[in-house]
Order: structure tokens, then sequence, then C-alpha cells
């Protein structure tokens, strides 16, 4: 009898706390929404933050995040891309083409109050010349001098005539009151972009729990107008998986670059919009292009098989491969072959030329070229030397699609008489071997901007060592480049891009296998107001301009996720009790039987 | 006297282990690996970075001395207590990036520790005592099967069923992203909620360690002479369990406890990269991908600090418990 009384009053005493604890968690959850309408706009990321230092970063949310901070001079028009005034309001060429005048907007003020003025962007970028900031320099191409001469102007003259103050530099302003205590570029390299971010953008950063997420307050003050949202939280994920999860959970609200199978796992998703954006990524294949012409290749030494640098042996192994596979297999339909190497509508050339996928055709074509196997053994020889038709072949660790796209493009040049040494290399290393020249053919991307400069500049001889995938050199297409970059009517700029763009497409030192298609994912239960950039197939986030970032508008007045925890907290709570409970009942039973044993031996 | 012998010994031994371990580490990251962490600072062709200026990183970083003269800085700056400085995080110190990610592995690995142990050897013991009975029976299979399933697969399956299907429990991180807002009491419970599946991962992983060692060890005991004393002499069977079965069976398991706890500081990566639950076994993860010297260094100092630490407790504490190792 006593031992029924001391079981009723463990487990009265168990349900008392077990309420208690209920109670003030429902009394803690009722305050917090009621008091303060915070909404929040939280997004998924896979990658994490090392800085937000607008000079020094590299991840993908690094500058997502900067995008809201900071304000470009010039930026790209919401609806074709086009420059559009940012900072910069209007602009005019002298007559020689030597000096730009920009008018710089009046009355915006930094996120500390500080006024900004011209001298804020003639400080910013003249300190990327002369630091040498590797991310920016190539924006600022032929610069004599930048100078503010009054608060709202800008004057930038050029050593030769040139559009390129135009194109628009994606360049962060920064401001001249607080970086220019820094005395050189190791020493700025220290702060990394927290505390004190200042910025003129739409969102001030104000918290950084580094590793979890980071969190940005909206500025009111906005010069473009004051964001709907209240917060924008980014939160990182270590895996997609997770991340996708959490948007169907309503843990977050936006996912970003969703890979192609979860993407597809979530249509039928009522709650859940799906946006397949134009493609700003291309993946190409690459050709060792070394030869003792380029300087850096004869400075560094190269090795690469002969084969390479043939025009003929590469087409036949453009015509070896079905991109359409590619796009298929790999991204499950998300995506489109590709051709040139600009992705932008507005500057994208269509070759009348198109490469199709014909086996025989490569054949005939190493077979017209002198590759013949000779001896019998399924694998061509290259003519002259003799060497077997046996390439070294690259694909990256860090990004499985291409090794699978090797996979498949192994099989093809096999079928037409060409040997692989297939090798996946991560990034570092791959790095290295492209440094040393000492390489055939590798598989790697580009995420290309939407003017078409600097991706163009990237192919020419000079750039063999820095930003060349192949050390690609011909004369004709240096010529027409630097043309181009200081031609006066945009038609001109147009056609010398169009015929730049068919000269890589018909010289191939790489070929472009297919354009990714950009994939985002949000909360349309919960969200609208996105805007496309551009209009047509844009992407709805992370744009180039604030398009969106300030227009996203929740759908009910309770709407944002950042209260997305405390939707599912009341449901935790009672486990929590369930919990704790179960280990009292638990140990309150087993204590009892213990002594129950005790008494019945004793 | 014996004893203070035993101990000095023992430290002597550790500290010599720690040093070769601090050698080893050296060359083992900087020259018997390939890459190097400049490449990776350059990575993607994304940083457009010319000869000079790689140069000046690879100055920066030291990394221009020969080998002996690195070894050499190295050495001296660990014994100085200086670490270094991480290139992963561009500069920052490797104490503070290790203090950053330390108390998030500390908390999930010591909770899932605690967890996994008590349970593990409660069920050892029952078990071993009752050998052949249904428990037995059932707890052998459950534990095995507990114990060979990966980590991140269990993670996975748990993260499914209370995360996507229930609801119950956040998919993933360390905290709620409203964090700086909630009361102490909201704080903790959010804390909880994020660490209960993780813990609940590993403490499912861990048990069957401690279960079949417990039980193993429990069973070699009962054989033994000095049981069947006891029970001849009349002894309470819960005594004979108690005071004499599970007091010597413990032994082998303190041994265990103690490397384990020393192996577990390393955090579990693939539970860590499952629930996005930044560790230091993530830390260590981007360490090794990003070739960042300074951290690894660091991070391996700790790890093998640890183990050795543990170890030497373990050493000290079956010594305690058990004379004859003293004397021996």
């Amino acid at each position: 009898m006593r031992r029924m009384v001391r079981v009723l009053a463990l487990s009265l005493a168990t349900a008392m706390l077990a309420a208690g604890v209920f109670v003030v968690q429902a009394a803690a959850q009722d305050e917090s929404p009621a008091e303060d309408e915070k909404v929040t706009f939280t997004v998924g990321m896979v990658n994490d933050a090392i800085t937000f230092n607008p000079m020094f970063m590299i991840e993908t949310p690094e500058y997502a995040t900067a995008d809201l901070v900071y304000d470009t001079f010039l930026t790209w028009a919401q609806d074709d891309m086009s420059t559009a005034p940012n900072l910069a309001e209007s602009w005019e060429q002298s007559e020689d083409g030597l000096t730009w005048t920009f008018d710089i907007r009046e009355g915006i003020t930094w996120h500390d109050g500080t006024p900004f003025t011209a001298n804020d962007i003639a400080f910013t970028f003249n300190w990327i010349i002369d630091e040498g900031v590797g991310a920016y320099i190539d924006y600022l191409p032929f610069t004599d001098e930048i100078v503010a001469t009054d608060d709202t102007t800008l004057v930038w003259t050029t050593t030769t005539p040139t559009s390129a103050p135009l194109y628009p530099p994606y360049i962060y302003i920064v401001p001249e009151h607080i970086f220019s205590g820094y005395a050189d570029k190791a020493d700025a390299r220290k702060w990394k972009g927290f505390p004190d971010a200042v910025g003129t953008g739409p969102f001030e950063l104000v918290e950084w729990r580094r590793g979890d997420f980071w969190r940005l307050e909206a500025n009111p003050d906005y010069w473009g107008g004051a964001p709907v949202v209240d917060e924008f939280v980014f939160r990182v994920f270590q895996n997609e998986e997770t991340m996708v999860q959490a948007l169907q959970q309503g843990e977050i609200d936006f996912a970003d670059e969703v890979p192609p199978s979860l993407f597809q796992s979530m249509e039928g998703d009522p709650n859940i919009t799906l946006n397949e954006g134009r493609a700003t990524t291309f993946i190409q294949m690459s050709f060792n292009q070394c030869t003792d012409e380029v300087d850096y290749c004869r400075d560094i030494g190269w090795n690469h098989h002969p084969a390479t640098t043939d025009p003929q042996f590469r087409l036949a192994v453009e015509h070896a491969i079905d991109r359409q596979v590619l796009v298929d297999r790999i991204k499950l339909g998300y995506g489109t072959p590709g051709t040139t190497v600009i992705l932008d509508p507005r500057w994208h050339h269509d070759p009348p030329n198109v490469v199709t996928h014909d086996p025989e055709e490569a054949r005939r074509i190493l077979e017209e070229a002198g590759y013949v196997d000779s001896d019998g053994d399924g694998v061509r020889e290259t003519p002259g030397t003799g060497e077997p038709l046996e390439l070294r072949f690259i694909v990256r660790t860090e990004n499985p699609d291409t090794i699978t796209a090797g996979e498949f493009i192994s099989e093809w040049l096999r079928d037409v008489g060409i040997v692989t040494q297939t090798e996946a290399l991560n990034d570092s290393k791959l790095t290295d071997t492209w440094y040393s020249n000492d390489w055939d053919m590798y598989i790697w991307g580009w995420g290309v901007e939407p003017d078409p400069n600097f991706q163009l500049s990237s192919y020419t001889t000079g750039q063999c060592g820095t930003w060349s995938d192949t050390c690609y050199s011909n004369p004709a297409y240096d010529e027409l480049f630097s043309q181009s970059q200081s031609v006066e009517t945009v038609e001109e700029r147009e056609a010398a891009v169009a015929e730049l763009q068919q000269m890589l497409y018909d010289d191939r030192p790489e070929i472009v296998l297919w354009y990714e298609t950009y994939l985002q994912a949000y909360r349309s239960d919960r969200w609208t107001g996105f805007v496309q950039q551009p209009s047509e197939q844009g992407s709805i986030l992370f744009q180039y301009g604030h398009y969106s970032d300030i227009n996203i508008t929740p759908i009910s007045a309770d709407g944002g996720s950042g209260a997305g925890s405390e939707d599912s907290g009341g449901i935790p709570a009672i486990v929590w009790i369930g919990l704790v409970g179960a280990v009292v009942v638990i140990g309150g039973v087993m204590l009892l039987r213990r002594r129950r044993e005790d008494e019945d031996e004793a | 006297m014996g004893t203070r012998r035993y101990v000095v010994s023992k430290i002597v031994q550790a500290f010599l282990t720690f040093v070769a371990i601090l050698v080893f580490n050296f060359f083992l990251f900087r020259v018997w690996s390939p890459g190097d962490p400049i490449s990776f600072l350059t990575r993607g062709q994304g940083a457009n970075i010319t000869p000079e200026e790689r140069q000046a990183l690879i100055e920066e970083y030291g990394l221009d001395e020969s080998t002996m003269g690195q070894f050499l800085e190295y050495m001296k700056d660990t014994f100085q207590g200086n670490l270094g400085a991480s290139s992963f995080y561009q500069g920052e110190p490797v104490m503070d990036v290790f203090l950053r990610f330390l108390p998030a592995t500390l908390l999930l690995v010591g909770v899932a520790t605690l967890f996994s142990m008590i349970i593990g050897l409660w069920m050892g013991i029952r078990s071993g005592w009752r050998r052949g009975s249904m428990f037995d029976r059932t707890s052998m299979v459950g534990s095995l099967i507990l114990y060979s399933m990966p980590e991140f697969w269990l993670g996975m399956l748990l993260l499914l069923l209370f995360s996507t299907t229930l609801g119950w429990f956040p998919v993933g991180g360390r905290i709620s992203t409203n964090a700086s807002e909630l009361s102490t009491w909201e704080y903790i419970l959010d804390v909880a909620n994020h660490l209960f599946l993780p813990a609940l991962t590993l403490t499912l992983a861990y048990i069957g360690e401690y279960y079949l060692v417990m039980r193993s060890s429990l069973l070699d005991v009962l054989g033994e002479d000095y049981i069947t004393t006891a029970r001849a002499k009349g002894v309470r069977e819960r005594d004979v369990l108690n005071k004499h079965a599970v007091r010597n069976g413990l032994l082998p398991t303190v041994t265990l406890i103690a490397l384990s706890i020393g192996y577990v500081i390393g955090g579990a990566i693939t539970v860590e990269v499952v629930f996005s639950y930044q560790g230091l076994g993530l830390l260590t993860y981007t360490a090794i991908v990003a070739k960042d010297y300074w951290l690894l260094q660091g991070l391996f100092l700790f790890f093998t600090g640890a183990v050795i630490v543990f170890n030497l407790a373990a050493d000290f504490v079956y010594a305690y418990l058990d004379p004859r190792v003293r004397e021996a």
C-alpha cells in the first residue's frame, strides 16, 4: 500500500512539473510574436562566409550580402540588363572620347550618418588601382585619373577612348572616412567586414553568428526607397538536402542555387514556387593551347599532347560530344546545350554553324587529318610522330557534374578512336596543374557577368597565366578585342562582341558543354513581390541591383519565417516535457523496483 | 616510491609522445601531402592573382622559407603557445577560430557520450548478468545494428522522421536565427531543440560500443573463482553483481571511456554535416580542403593532446582502481 502511494505521489509530481514547464513555455511564447511584428525574410545558403570586407570576398554568400549593404556606381537595368544609373545619375563622354563626366546623386548618407559624396567613389576606385585589388582592378582599364571635382561630380579620364566606365564596374563603393584609416591592403584585410559595416545600401549588417547565420536590418532611409521587410537573414547549411528540407518545413523562405534533383522533388508542393532563371554559368571543356609564342608558356614551360593545338582534332572532339545527353542526364534537363561564351541575351551571339553530334563526321575528320589507327589497337595515332591519341583529362572533385560529364565524354571519344586518362582533382590541385601548363584537357566552369567585356578579355594572349583557361593566342582576336573596348556606339560594340564570340566558337580553344539553369525556390504561401531580372526568365533574388530586395512583401500580416522556429516551437516543448516526464517516471519506477527487490530479499 | 615513479614515468611518456606527434604533424601536412594553402586562396581562377601577388602571399604566410626554417619557426611558436594565423579565415588567429567552434562540439559530444555511456553500460551489465535472456538477445541484436549503422545514415533517418515528417525539431543548425531576441529560458530550449537530433544520433551510435565491452567484460568476470566464492558464502545476488562483478568488470571500460572521450572530441564530422551543426569536425574538414596548415596543426595538436591526456588519465584511474597496475 505504501508503495502505491509513493508511485502516485511521484506521478503527480511529474505531472505538475510538466504542467509548470508547459505554462512557462506557453506564456513565453504568447508574448514574443505579439509585441513586435518584425517581418523577417530568411534565405538559406550552402557556403559559409569568411569575410564581408568588400575588397576580399570570394564566396557567393559574401557577395549576396555585400549586395544588400553596399551600392555600385552604376547598375544593370531590371528589364534588359542594360547600363542603368545608380549612385551616378547621368554621364557624358567628351568629344575626344578620353574623358567621362558623371553626375553623382545628392542627399545620400552612409549608414553611420556621414554624407556620401563623389569623393567616396573616387577614393574606392583609386584605392583598388593603387593597392591592386585583384577582384576589381580589371573593371578600371585604361585609367589615367579618377577624381571628384566636387561633391557631385566624378571625372574619369582614360588613356584611350573607351566605353569601359559604362560597363558598369561591379565594385562596391566603400566609405572614404573609414577605409582611409587602413595603411595598406594587408592592414585592410584584417577587417572582416563586420562589425561596423558602413554602406549606402538598403540593409545594414547588424549580427553575425559565424557559421550559423547573419542578420541584416532594413535601412529605412535608403535613397532608392525603404525595403518592405524589416530584416533579411542568411542561414548557413552544410548541404543542399537540409536546406531544401528547411524550406519545406518553413524554417527558411528562400533557397538559392538548388540542385536539379532537389528542385524536381519540390514540384507540386503547393507552398513553394520554383523559378527557372536564365543561365549565368557555363561548363566548358578546355584544351591546352600553349606554344612558345606565348610569353607565360615559354617562361614557365609547357607540356601537352600535340593534338590539343590541332583545330581539326578539336572539331572532331566536338562532333563526338552529345550535349543534349549531358543536359538531360546530368542536369535532368535544367540546362541548355552551350555554344558561345557569352550568356546574357543582350550580348549572346548564336553561331550559324552549330557543330552537331555526329560520331561518323568525327571519324571522317580525324581520318582526313591523318589520325589513323595503323596498328589496329582501336586507338588512332598522331600523324608524323605516331604518338597514340591518348590524352590526359582532368575533372573536378568539387563539382560531381564534371566527373559524370567526363565519363560520358571519355566513352564517346573512345568510340571515335581517342583514349583519355581521366583524373579527378580538387580545385587547388587543378589550379596548380593549370599554372604549370602541364595538362591536355579539363572541364571547369565560368560564372559570366551580364557585360561581356570581362569574359571576352580572358581569351586574349596577355591573360595567359592569369585568367586565360587555355593560353589561347590569336593576334586577330586580341586586335578586335581591344578595338571593341574603345568603340563609341553601342551598335559597333554589339557587332564586335558577336564577332569575338564567333571567332572563339570557330577556333574552339574550349568547347562550351552546357549552360546551367539558375534554380531558385521560395515560399509563395508567405511571400510575394519578387521582380525578375531580366524580365524574361530572370532570377528573382541576388540580382544586379536591389529590384527584389526592397520589394519582397509578406502575404499576411504575421508572415515571415524568422518566426519559423517559433512556429514549430510549441510541439517540441511538449515533447521535451514528455521526455523529462518519461525519464522521471522510469527512474522512479526503477528506484521503487530496486527497493522492492531489497525488501523481498531481506 | 612506486606510485610516484609510476606517475612520473607516465607523464614523461605522454610528453614524448606529444613532441613526436608535433613533429609528425608538421611533415604530414607540409611535406607529405600535395597542394598548398596559396593555391586554395587563389582557387577557382576567381582571385585573379598575378604571379607577383602570389609570391607576396607566399611570403606573407612565411612559405618562402626552407622547410627546416619553417619547422623551427613552427616548433618555437607552438611552444610559446602561438598557433599562428589561419589562411582559410584570412589571417584570423587559429586560437580564435578554434575557440569559436569548440563549445558546440563539447556540448554535442559531451551530451552524447554521457547518455550513451549510462545507457550502454546499464544495458551491458543487465545483458551480461542475464545472459541468454530475451533482454540479452534483443539488446545484442539492437546494439550491433546501431553499432554498424553509418552515423550519417542514422542521422538522416532521424531527420526524416522527426523533422520532415513530424516537424518536431528544426532541420539543422545550432540556434534559431532569432536567438538574440530570446529570453534565457527560450534560448536554452532553442539550443536543446537543435541539439536533440544530432545528440540522439551520436548517442545511439555510441551505445553499441559501451554495451559490447561492458557485456563481454562482465561475462569474463562472472567466470572467475571469486564470484563462485562469493555465491558460496551466501552473498546476495544483487551484491554479487554490484559489489563483486561490476566493479571488476568496469576496469576495461574505464580505458575505453577515457580513450573514446579523447577521440570523440574530434567531433563527429558526418553528423555535423547532416545537421549543419558547426563544430570541430566540420572545421577539420574545411581546414583539410583549404590546406590550411596552421589550422590543421592547431586542430591536430588539440586532438592528439586530448587523446594523450585522457589516456594518461585512464592510466591513473586504472592504477587507482586496481593496485596491481601500480606495482607492475
